[in-house]
């Protein structure tokens, strides 16, 4: 019985972990954004600054995590970077002047506050976060 | 202790005392970051870069920069910088760039200002210590030697990205303007000895030509006015992540002139070149570049003396542990690309390895936190290419090492 209870729970936390590693972000943007999908191209090119308006031409206005495990899998997942380089890519940008970094937060909360309220943002949490305020883009 | 010496000791306290609190100050509207470095060289035989065969604490940089969102498409920024390399620059506070951002649509923006150069992969970065793992960049395509050269121009851009359907995309930018050529620069010291040695190769003697005039050459002022620089870089980002190529390409005019006028030369810049490829996978980082630089200085009335440089290095970059970063690198410079062996320095009574400087580095950089990086980092210098005659009056070896030591702090 004893042994049971351990496989279980191995299995129950061998689950929960592979969970947490798998998590999907999803990708929110601010009611005013009229478009319903986007492309994974395009959420790389958002985040490093190289496509900075809607369709409808308004200014994008991208929005990240400033660390943790939901910011480092939406980095490697869409922007093909590790946290480290991508730091390292606006660093960069700044540096030479040519570019202004995304807004960072330190909570998914402040993260869904911010584009809920800002118009044209964009940005990223956990599926379990609730995101009252911002719609979820599907992805093409 | 000199006074800014003592203001960046008091800022690194600061910031280490207050690491969650001196975070980059990000109002809504205005941005503001900086950095500050300070390190120290000492190499086994020959002075480079300073007086570093003695050991040179005379290497630091510090920078503060702002950018603020005027609207939408249109922002300005400005950076405050001053280093201290050697004998140059010694920490003169200048505006390192300034300019107008104009973003109209993804693939078009406009820029106007004090723009920073582009220029291979790397240069618009090459003054902040901890965007890269190695503290030098490979002095092989980047050379201090041309630094005022290649830094930033005075002028406009025209700048933009695009999408190119499954072949990836595409950035660029073209850009003209001017120069501001400082005389106290390892470049306007250069220039004149590399006049003296070609036109010697040529059979004049321009040296003794002047002292007829009563000019001494080692002594001379100088002048150097670029009228006219432009050129175009071009990224293509491949459709395989982290997989891009480059080509930068430069060009323009000039004049030089010794002595208030008693002597001038046109300053001919034919072609500056530079190709890259760059493999970011993970915390790995793959580069290959060659610069290649034609230029010439017309000495009226005495000739024409190129002034031509060659060059190329591979690195590699791991990022190990959150803190740990390892660099190799291996380069190869040229300051007479058409006399690789040596053998027009052996004839006018110069060391053949005059003609070369092939430089392998190791680095080890540490991330002592998120805004804190210390560097050690040893190169195994073979050749005297880049080493300048008038800092080793007594003579230059063929295989020496130098070591540097740098921390950085980013904020």
């Amino acid at each position: 019985m004893n042994i049971v209870k351990i496989v279980a729970f191995g299995v129950i936390a061998f689950i929960l972990l592979c969970s947490t590693a798998r998590a999907e972000t999803l990708v929110i943007v601010n009611n005013s954004v009229t478009q319903a999908s986007i492309s994974k191209k395009e959420i790389k090119r958002i985040f490093l600054g190289k496509k900075k308006k809607w369709t409808d031409g308004k200014r994008i206005r991208p929005a990240i995590l400033k660390g943790g495990a939901v910011h480092e899998e939406f980095l490697g997942v869409y922007v093909e970077k590790t946290a480290s380089s991508f730091s390292s890519f606006w660093k960069r940008e700044v540096v030479a002047g040519i570019g202004i970094p995304p807004k960072g937060f330190r909570t998914e909360t402040d993260i869904v506050r911010h584009v809920s309220q800002k118009e044209g943002a964009i940005g990223y949490i956990s599926p379990g976060t609730p995101h009252v305020g911002t719609k979820v883009l599907s992805i093409d | 202790m000199k006074r800014n010496s003592i203001f960046k000791v008091i800022v690194a306290l600061i910031v280490f005392f207050t690491e969650g609190i001196a975070l980059s100050f990000d109002q809504e509207d205005i941005l503001i970051h900086g950095f500050m470095s300070q390190g120290y060289l000492k190499s086994t035989h020959n002075n480079y870069l300073g007086n570093s065969k003695d050991g040179s604490f005379e290497f630091n940089e510090i920078g503060l920069n702002f950018a603020m969102p005027l609207s939408d498409e249109l922002r300005f920024g400005l950076q405050i910088f001053s280093r201290d390399i050697g004998e140059y620059s010694n920490n003169e506070v200048t505006v390192d760039w300034g300019f107008l951002d104009y973003h109209m649509k993804d693939w078009l923006g406009f820029r106007a200002g004090k723009i920073k150069m582009p220029f291979g992969l790397y240069n618009r970065q090459r003054d902040a210590d901890t965007l890269r793992t190695p503290i030098f960049l490979p002095q092989s395509v980047y050379p201090e030697g041309i630094r005022e050269f290649i830094i930033a121009f005075y002028g406009a851009s025209i700048y933009g990205s695009s999408e190119i359907g499954s072949a990836g995309s595409i950035d660029y930018e073209v850009f003209a303007g001017t120069l501001d050529i400082d005389a106290d620069t390892p470049f306007v010291s250069n220039i004149l000895s590399t006049v003296v040695l070609s036109l010697e190769a040529q059979g004049i003697d321009l040296a003794a030509a002047m002292d007829a005039f009563g000019i001494d050459l080692t002594e001379v002022d100088i002048e150097v006015a670029i009228s006219h620089i432009e050129g175009a870089m071009l990224v293509w980002n491949t459709p395989l992540s982290g997989l891009r190529f480059s080509g930068t390409y430069l060009s323009g005019s000039g004049d030089l002139s010794l002595a208030g006028g008693a002597l001038d030369a046109d300053l001919s810049l034919d072609a500056i070149s530079v190709l890259s490829v760059e493999y970011e996978k993970g915390p790995v980082i793959l580069a290959c570049e060659y610069f290649d630089m034609d230029t010439d200085i017309v000495m009226r009335p005495f000739g024409t003396a190129p002034m031509e440089i060659e060059g190329w290095y591979i690195s590699a970059s791991w990022q190990v542990k959150d803190w740990l970063e390892l660099g190799a690198a291996y380069g190869e410079y040229y300051p007479t690309p058409e006399d690789k062996d040596g053998s027009d320095f052996e004839a006018v009574g110069l060391p053949d390895y005059y003609a070369w400087q092939k430089d392998t580095t190791l680095s080890v950089r540490f991330n002592l936190s998120e805004y804190w990086t210390a560097k050690f980092e040893t190169h195994f210098m073979d050749g005297a290419g880049a080493c300048s005659p008038s800092d080793n009056p007594n003579g230059i070896k063929d295989d020496w090492i130098l070591y540097a030591v740098k921390t950085s702090l980013y904020f």
